[in-house]
């Protein structure tokens, strides 16, 4: 009843945003091959680290006439700003020499494009709002597909066991579900916060400003790493009382250039060192790590889809396909017991085999079971879920029938879908036939017959059989 | 060939919340007609729109096919500037421009937050780019020195 929920909540989640999940998969994986990419370039450069602010300024000294600006981007560019002896320029540097790598070239028209379908759609803040809806979804569906999937497993300890699935589109779904499920998660909860973050969602208080006296704590920049540095703004005069304004990952420093001593400081709120993380872990610009991983993710999210819509359509077009019958003039109630569909497919096979044979059937649910003012006979085709458990539309059925009597003595078969590679085989068909053996007025028509794997014979062979039952 | 005269520039936001501002600073005749865009901040286009007049000259004008401004756009000028940031960068001038009556204007954008039309807007003339400004919208002060040659 309960997996029920959780799979019906993760099912409409899917579906309703199955669309956007492959437009933000796609971009996505385009966007970690740019990080990827663009971590290779030569301006790339990996040792920030070990090169101190110091030194990279006294390098830089060399290489212009005044500088301006040193910019550490995300992607570990150190890009420069200022006056050499051709005229105004930026370009990337190499922070050890101050020598220039090349100049600043326009972003990629492509990345562009790519990037803002995969923050807003092309639709500015209307998208980014539905991309943020999206990302908590995502959240949602990857914590709603744990519970299932540690379900399905039948427990966490069988998590890390060879998996026994023959459906291929359920294994990919499962096997990705145990490989992703913490990249997406993560990849859902850091998307969402940085479109929270980008709507002002958190009040900002008063910036948090300490000054201090001219001398009283001085800023050594050789103790300071690129690493740290975000942004660094020279002074715009020679004046002693001019300053350096500092913006590291935390907090933002401005310095007297007479003494380097500091004239305030102002640290950054916890929300703003929350969204650079988002950040962060979100783009994987400054980690190829990060990127192989987000590019996989998005890959493997992209296959999710694809595979979720194949396993759940089966189920989700058969439920809605149930009015026609009139059970109340049935003679033979057919029952069917289905997680993927399978049972339920053949169940309606066997109700149209028996009309053509000329008799009024029913099909029915396990979960739908009730009185049947006219039957006599009772066929259930049932699977079994997880570790011998009822699937989703008969876990309700043992309930109704030990409340409910037929008017009519019925003769029943059971037909039980399973595989032999799970222990407990056909279990739940199994447990239905020690209950009808038990209730009053029920007599067998047929014994308990097992189909392992979905034997398209074995179920000829035991159609026949039933067709023949019911002529005598 | 043109004369041009280069001038030095610092620019400090004022502290608000939101988004970052858009900055694109103009030359203009008396007319307000526009002559040239000398620099710009913010690198998506998509929100170009937000400085009015700005774009309505890029519009008309079909600057966005024109070779000297595009990469102007693409590459020099820097991304939006966020609250309470400062920048330094530098522009040229066309040397005929000055002592005319033409205008620096600088106008400001910040999404959901407003448009400035002449955040900064002064005659353009040596003594004028020796001062420092405060604005009236996003920009909390800028200061000009043209640099001599």
């Amino acid at each position: 009843m309960i997996s029920r929920v959780w799979r019906n909540t993760h099912f409409l989640l899917a579906t309703s945003i199955s669309l956007f999940l492959i437009i933000a998969s796609i971009s996505g994986v385009i966007l970690g091959i740019e990080a990827l990419i663009d971590q290779t370039k030569p301006q790339a450069i990996y040792s920030l680290e070990s090169h101190s602010l110091k030194a990279t300024m006294e390098a830089l000294e060399d290489q212009f006439d005044d500088v301006y600006e040193i910019v550490v981007t995300e992607k570990k560019f150190v890009i420069v700003q200022g006056t050499t002896p051709n005229g105004f320029e930026t370009f990337y540097v190499d922070p050890k020499t101050g020598i220039k790598i090349k100049n600043v070239s326009p972003s990629n028209p492509f990345f562009n494009q790519v990037r803002s379908l995969h923050r807003s759609l092309f639709l500015k803040k209307t998208g980014r709002i539905l991309v943020g809806i999206v990302a908590f979804l995502l959240v949602l569906l990857s914590i709603t597909g744990v519970i299932l999937l540690v379900k399905r497993l039948g427990g966490l300890k069988h998590f890390f066991l060879p998996l026994k699935e023959n459906n291929k589109y359920r294994k990919v779904h499962i096997t990705l579900g145990k490989w992703f499920f913490i990249p997406l998660l993560i990849i859902g909860i850091s998307g969402a916060y940085l479109v929270i973050e980008r709507f002002d969602a958190f009040s900002k208080n008063a910036p948090n400003i300490r000054t201090y006296k001219v001398g009283e704590k001085k800023l050594n920049l050789n103790t300071l790493y690129l690493s740290d540095i975000k942004r660094v703004s020279y002074p715009f005069t020679n004046l002693k009382n001019d300053t350096y304004l500092i913006e590291l990952k935390d907090q933002k420093v401005s310095i007297r250039q007479g003494d380097f001593s500091i004239v305030d400081q102002e640290t950054f709120p916890v929300h703003q060192i929350l969204k650079n993380w988002s950040y962060y872990i979100h783009t994987g610009e400054s980690n190829v790590f990060i990127a192989i991983i987000l590019s996989l993710s998005s890959l493997a999210l992209i296959f999710f889809v694809i595979s979720g819509l194949k396993i759940s359509s089966k189920i989700s077009w058969n439920l809605l396909k149930l009015n026609f019958n009139n059970n109340k003039e049935a003679c033979v109630i057919i029952l069917y017991g289905s997680e993927t569909g399978n049972s339920f497919k053949l169940a309606q096979k066997l109700t149209k085999t028996l009309r053509r044979e000329k008799h009024s059937v029913g099909l029915v649910s396990l979960n739908n079971y009730c009185v049947f003012p006219k039957a006599k006979k009772i066929i259930v085709l049932t699977s079994t879920y997880g570790d011998g458990e009822a699937p989703s539309n008969a876990s309700n059925f043992e309930r109704l029938f030990a409340n409910l009597a037929q008017p009519y003595p019925i003769d029943y078969a059971i037909l039980g879908f399973g595989s032999k590679s799970y222990p407990k085989y056909c279990q739940f068909a199994i447990s239905l036939e020690t209950l009808f053996k038990e209730k009053l007025n029920f007599n067998e028509l047929n014994p308990l017959f097992k189909i392992n794997n979905q034997s398209e014979t074995d179920y000829l062979i035991w159609e026949k059989v039933i067709i023949n039952k019911l002529k005598t | 060939m043109e004369e041009y005269i280069e001038v030095k520039c610092i620019l400090e936001i004022v502290n608000y919340t939101g988004q970052g501002a858009y900055i694109a600073i103009s030359i203009i005749d008396k007319s307000e007609k526009y002559i040239k865009t000398v620099y710009v901040f913010g690198n998506d286009k998509s929100w170009f729109s937000e400085m009015k007049l700005f774009w309505r000259n890029l519009r008309e004008n079909n600057l966005f096919l024109d070779k000297d401004f595009y990469p102007l756009v693409d590459a020099i000028s820097g991304p939006t500037i966020s609250a309470s940031e400062r920048r330094m960068f530098q522009f040229k001038i066309p040397k005929n421009l000055f002592n005319s009556n033409y205008n620096l204007r600088i106008e400001t954008a910040v999404e959901d937050k407003g448009y400035y039309v002449n955040d900064v807007n002064i005659n353009l003339n040596p003594e004028n780019l020796k001062k420092i400004y405060q604005g009236e919208g996003f920009i909390n002060e800028i200061q000009f020195s043209a640099l001599d040659k």
